[in-house]
């Protein structure tokens, strides 16, 4: 057995078990990066986080914990965090295979694809996609 | 050679596997895994695996690739991302899930926003697990040090087997190696 062999092909596709927690853990995620962001913008204010806690009828030992990372969020802490924060929360869902708009004009990977030289007597690169890496 | 045609070699290669997240949007920040750590993320043997710990993984690596925020607690501590106290000098850690660790990342910035994990550890990989009320005996403590120190080194040697010229980015700041989107904090 070659050393090679104990690695699989690059990225097999994710379980059904995986991708319920790649999905909870996307939405926990998302759902954190925006409250804090309005936690941010209320503090900024004046708010203090006995304030909050006071809100949320819990005690800033929780709190604190909470603000850390999204690791324990539930939805009772999502929705419970929007009203404490005088905040509204909206949802979308969208079909993964809908692109969204590129915000920017060109992906992080662009420019980090090999490029082939050209047959001879072409002057123009042939940009060549690596394989084994698309999107699953 | 420049750092984007190392990279693309490597992947050509299959010494590196570029992480294209599962996603309407198009990646923003770059992400590359060693062999050992696209092992650790997908076979069924692997400690994280035998955890379950992929899918959760998987969204830290989704967070990250497409300029997710870079967060730090009300302290000002960093919480997602941080940097390890060397030696050896720039080895950081992708933190899955804060408040309660349950995975964590190990690698090094080649360029800005782009990092390359080598190996992924589960939760208990470095602590004891302790029952409640009861705290770190200094025997556990010494042994919890040792294990941070390997996978430190074991990363350095994984980076260098890759990047033997030595290509490694060193910043002053947070933000010299994550350009958007990341809280402020010292590193």
């Amino acid at each position: 057995m070659t050393s090679q062999s104990k690695f699989l092909p690059k990225f097999l596709p994710m379980s059904w078990p995986d991708r319920r927690a790649y999905g909870v853990a996307r939405v926990r995620d998302g759902a954190f990066s925006e409250i804090i962001s309005l936690w941010r913008k209320r503090k900024a204010d004046g708010m203090k986080q006995t304030e909050l806690a006071d809100r949320l009828g819990r005690d800033t030992g929780w709190l604190s914990k909470k603000l850390r990372g999204p690791g324990n969020w539930t939805l009772n802490t999502i929705g419970a965090m929007v009203e404490a924060l005088d905040g509204e929360i909206e949802i979308r869902v969208y079909d993964i295979n809908d692109r969204a708009a590129p915000t920017k004009n060109s992906t992080g990977y662009s420019g980090y694809d090999l490029q082939i030289p050209p047959p001879k007597g072409n002057t123009k690169l042939i940009p060549r996609t690596v394989t084994g890496s698309a999107v699953r | 050679m420049s750092i984007a045609t190392i990279l693309a070699t490597l992947d050509a290669n299959g010494d590196l596997s570029r992480y294209v997240p599962r996603s309407r949007h198009d990646p923003v920040r770059r992400l590359y895994l060693s062999k050992e750590a696209l092992n650790d993320l997908q076979s069924p043997y692997s400690a994280t695996n035998l955890l379950n710990l992929r899918g959760q993984i998987e969204a830290a690596l989704t967070h990250w690739t497409l300029n997710g925020r870079v967060y730090a607690d009300d302290e000002g501590e960093a919480r997602f991302l941080k940097r390890l106290d060397k030696p050896p000098p720039e080895i950081w850690n992708i933190r899955v899930t804060e408040a309660d660790v349950q995975a964590r990342l190990f690698g090094r910035f080649i360029e800005p926003d782009t990092l390359v994990l080598t190996k992924f550890y589960p939760r208990g990989a470095f602590s004891p697990k302790l029952k409640k009320g009861k705290k770190k005996t200094p025997q556990q403590k010494a042994k919890e040090a040792r294990k941070w120190r390997q996978a430190m080194t074991d990363c350095e040697k994984a980076w260098l087997k890759l990047f033997p010229a030595g290509e490694l980015f060193s910043g002053n700041t947070i933000h010299d190696y994550v350009t958007e989107n990341c809280d402020d904090f010292p590193i």
